[in-house]
């Protein structure tokens, strides 16, 4: 009789454990879906403006989290920008942007960038590689890490 | 014994939909649209959710009558869910969407522990049911 009871006692443990486990694996997949990152509008939104010697660029890339649970914190946004006239081995230009957004949060970033005008007159193709870095986390608690890679050449 | 074997043969249907027939459909439709590709083809899937739904039959079918076997039978059960499930997080540890120019590469950190953990503590409620199987055997009721 006792070793059925606490056979029991652990069954319904495991049973609980394993609700909690796929409950938790299911709002953070649909969380992760839930991450709108404009990274095509982002490419789409590189603005040149020709200076005498330099060339400045601004990119801007919204972010909606239209989660329910998960945060996403210490999001890292690096946005290179490639010429072919030097190379895809080294950037004419990167900015860097950290945040954490949250369920239910927007947020739109600017990213500025200076380009000498020498290597914007010789460029026939620029290639924009946006990378994304983050931790879903709940509670302070990192559930799973990533990292995103979006290129777009023009 | 008869209410055993029904409940058996419930459990290898519904884990075999489940496992083996359901994941096939995943397959075919991440395939479809060049998401990615599995680590298993179609057969595999299908063989491994054949052993694990004779095995989850096995548990289900002895669960009462012969505890030890049953325990025997949930051991081997989640010592494959395991294994599968490492190779689950190897097949998505890299995604690669090239119709739309993004890779991803994920990490699982917490969540993984969580899932292993819920598995151990199955195969700890195994061994529990083996190591009291003579006391688990439920008498008939007269």
């Amino acid at each position: 009789m006792a070793a059925r009871t606490i056979f029991n006692i652990i069954k319904v443990i495991v049973i609980l454990f394993g609700i909690g486990v796929s409950v938790l694996s299911t709002i953070m997949t649909y969380d992760a879906a839930s991450l709108n990152i404009g990274l095509k509008d982002a490419a789409g939104s590189v603005v040149f403006t020709v200076g005498p010697t330099t060339v400045d660029v601004e990119a801007t890339i919204g972010l909606e989290h239209r989660g329910i649970l998960f945060s996403f914190s210490n999001m890292n946004v690096i946005v290179y920008i490639y010429s072919d006239a030097v190379g895809n081995n080294s950037p004419v230009a990167l900015d860097k942007e950290t945040f954490t957004i949250n369920p239910g949060e927007q947020k739109t970033l600017t990213f500025d960038f200076v380009i000498s005008r020498a290597i914007f007159n010789s460029t026939t193709e620029w290639t924009i590689v946006i990378e994304v870095e983050g931790i879903m986390s709940l509670m302070d608690m990192n559930f799973v890490s990533f990292t995103l890679n979006y290129t777009e050449t023009f | 014994m008869i209410l055993g074997v029904k409940s058996g043969i419930i459990k290898f249907i519904y884990i075999f939909i489940t496992w083996g027939y359901l994941p096939t459909l995943g397959n075919d439709v991440a395939r479809h649209y060049g998401i990615y590709l599995l680590l298993f083809d179609k057969e595999m899937i299908m063989a491994i959710g054949f052993v694990l739904a004779v095995l989850a039959g096995l548990e289900k079918t002895f669960e009462d009558t012969k505890p030890g076997i049953s325990g025997v039978s949930g051991i081997l059960r989640n010592v494959v869910v395991l294994w599968y499930f490492f190779k689950f997080l190897e097949m998505i540890t890299l995604i690669r969407l090239p119709a739309l120019n993004i890779n991803i590469s994920v990490s699982y950190n917490l969540i993984k522990d969580l899932v292993v953990a819920s598995i151990f503590l199955t195969i700890f409620k195994h061994v529990i049911q083996i190591a009291f199987s003579k006391q688990l055997v439920k008498k008939p009721e007269t």
